[in-house]
């Protein structure tokens, strides 16, 4: 979008224009509620949470500097809430950390050992997702974000430095150490499975 | 290149965000180190497989519920936050209530009127304004938009929310509607208002000639009514008096004014001149430091890291925001009624005999002492209105000390519900 047409907007938004609010938030709607429902990982805290994030870019829509595009600004805002929602959480979950996972079968582990994608690979797809989903519960507030925002939601690296306002370099190694980590952790799983079937037999 | 230097490269050449030099020092290291080689591969299948979960898509209605969520917060903020009612979800009530508050006060001070001004006196045919319950306070005359000629009441509860300064609009939002506000340095805020009585010859013409002056000039007709007063049998003759409030943008109040002679006799008139200069500049003063308030506190919240400070500051910001709108809502009460003056006008239809006749009969005296009663009454009103004109500005912090208490409690009412929660 460009620059005068965004701070126009901008303007009649600020003057009660809904169409034009909604023309600003419409195409930054997905992305932010995918960004929810991956930190928070429930669906209606999701919505609820993403909302709530578009409802402060309405009332602080004077605050935008224009400095930056009007999306990133919103990723912002949205990355900022989730993480303080989560904080506030924290205190309150149980994370277990012998979580098993729900399949014996992993689709993923089968691609670490054999490398080789077999037909059942396709059809597991939602099982992967559920697996790396469940890792990914595991993970530090700081990891999941900056993996949200760049392996599930594809921002450059660039839009992630101004998103979650920490220098490049910063982006860099912290996805790098996350992805690390998460690995680690799924293939720990698998080790922890593995554990369980030596045991079974 | 050592291992853990390795690690880190990893990351970055599977995004291709390596440049020439260093891909090629990683491809070295990994040809040679089978642990770094098994930590490529398999950062690189997780790489992908992330890649390719989709994004999840919105839920059903989310658009629709989200733009709702949003019209709420305009009305939400004003109830939590405001004194004030929005008029769109609470005006029923708030009529009642402020109906009560009002029709108290204005008992007790025409009673006050009543006995102060003695009931002896002129039974002239006063001049006749709109009885107490025309209430100059708190409501302001409907906005502007509100044009039409037709007889109407008025909001008691006119403050105008009209979208732009609904309340969750930002700070630079207001201060910008006030500047375009009437009071400069130069301008003095005078509030006219003129009470005439007219002797016409033909009620309805007159009435339909008033309008069409008003409408010409810009102005409205606020309130009308009439009756018929006097109805002679023997003539088959049906007389009509009534009154009528005009308001009138206060550059043509002077014309209009004159332009009354046309229309008929005037038998009296009152004109006042109210001066709100002093309040109005005292109001825009608190206004602005208020404002100023508020943009140091949501600079604040933007800085503050815990939930608990935001929570204090968003309380203060809350108490900060009724005010502003209570300010605001004064300021722009006398906008209006600088920007349109009042006129108010009784007028009677008389033919060329004279009414109060001479005439000894007893259906005449009992006429004569009906319209020394509603004379009387009308000059109760009039000075009734006079005095709440006087004291104006007690009235308004009254009432507002009034919706203070009342709302105090129901806002610790609130706090204990969300206590509760």
């Amino acid at each position: 979008m460009e620059n005068v047409n965004t701070s126009s907007l901008v303007n009649q938004a600020i003057n009660g224009d809904m169409s034009a609010f909604e023309e600003l938030i419409i195409d930054s709607e997905k992305i932010v509620y995918n960004i929810a429902f991956r930190m928070l990982a429930d669906a209606e805290d999701a919505k609820d949470i993403s909302q709530e994030v578009f409802i402060k870019v309405y009332k602080n829509l004077s605050k935008f500097d224009g400095k930056a595009a009007f999306s990133t600004w919103v990723y912002r805002i949205a990355v900022n809430t989730c993480i303080d929602e989560m904080r506030k959480r924290k205190g309150k979950q149980n994370v277990s950390i012998d979580e098993e996972l729900k399949t014996n079968e992993s689709s993923l582990k089968k691609q670490y050992i054999d490398k080789e994608p077999t037909p059942e690979e396709s059809f597991m797809q939602k099982e992967t997702e559920e697996e790396i989903m469940s890792a990914m519960e595991k993970l530090s507030i700081e990891h999941k974000a900056v993996i949200t925002l760049r392996d599930l939601d594809g921002l450059s690296y660039s839009e992630i430095a101004d998103i979650t306002e920490v220098s490049m370099g910063t982006v860099k190694s912290r996805l790098a150490r996350a992805r690390l980590q998460l690995k680690n952790i799924i293939v720990g799983n698998k080790e922890h499975i593995a554990k369980g079937n030596r045991q079974n037999n | 290149m050592k291992c853990d230097k390795a690690s880190e490269l990893i990351s970055l050449y599977i995004d291709k965000e390596l440049n020439r030099q260093d891909e090629q020092l990683l491809m070295e290291h990994l040809s040679e180190c089978d642990d770094c080689r098994n930590e490529y591969e398999q950062l690189k299948v997780m790489v992908e497989e992330l890649n390719n979960i989709p994004l999840v898509e919105l839920p059903n209605g989310y658009h629709s519920e989200l733009i709702l969520k949003i019209e709420n917060t305009k009305v939400d903020n004003a109830e939590n936050i405001s004194y004030f009612k929005p008029k769109e979800n609470n005006q029923n009530n708030n009529k009642k209530t402020n109906w009560k508050k009002y029709s108290a006060i204005a008992a007790a001070l025409f009673i006050l009127v009543v006995v102060g001004s003695g009931l002896g006196g002129n039974s002239k045919r006063g001049t006749k304004e709109q009885s107490a319950d025309q209430k100059y306070s708190e409501s302001a005359a409907p906005a502007a938009e509100d044009i039409d000629a037709s007889p109407r009441d008025i909001n008691v509860d006119g403050a105008a929310f009209d979208e732009a300064s609904g309340e969750s609009k930002e700070v630079s939002t207001i201060s910008n509607k006030l500047n375009l506000s009437n009071s400069q340095n130069n301008e003095r805020m005078k509030i006219k208002r003129l009470y005439a009585g007219l002797e016409v010859k033909d009620f309805d013409e007159a009435i339909t000639k008033l309008k069409e002056i008003t409408e010409a000039n810009g102005g409205y007709v606020e309130n009308y009514t009439s009756y018929v007063y006097n109805y002679d049998d023997t003539n088959g003759i049906s007389l009509k008096q009534g009154d009528i409030t005009l308001r009138m943008p206060k550059e043509s109040y002077e014309a209009s004014k004159n332009l009354l002679n046309e229309i008929g006799s005037i038998t009296d008139e009152n004109e006042t001149t109210e001066d709100v200069t002093a309040e109005y500049i005292d109001t825009q003063g608190r206004l602005n430091m208020k404002l100023k308030e508020e943009e140091r506190l949501l600079e604040l919240i933007d800085k503050s890291n815990t939930i608990e400070d935001i929570i204090k500051i968003e309380s203060r910001l809350g108490e900060v925001r009724a005010d502003i709108e209570s300010y605001t809502t004064s300021i722009q009460n006398w906008d209006r009624l600088v920007q349109f003056s009042t006129i108010t006008l009784n007028i009677v239809e008389v033919t060329d005999s004279k009414i109060t006749s001479i005439d000894s009969d007893f259906g005449s005296k009992i006429q004569n002492s009906f319209i020394y009663s509603i004379n009387i009454m009308s000059m109760l009103g009039q000075n009734t209105v006079i005095a709440l004109a006087g004291l104006f500005i007690p009235i308004l912090i009254i009432a507002f000390i009034a919706f203070c208490a009342v709302n105090i409690k129901k806002k610790k009412k609130k706090d204990v519900k969300k206590n509760d929660k």
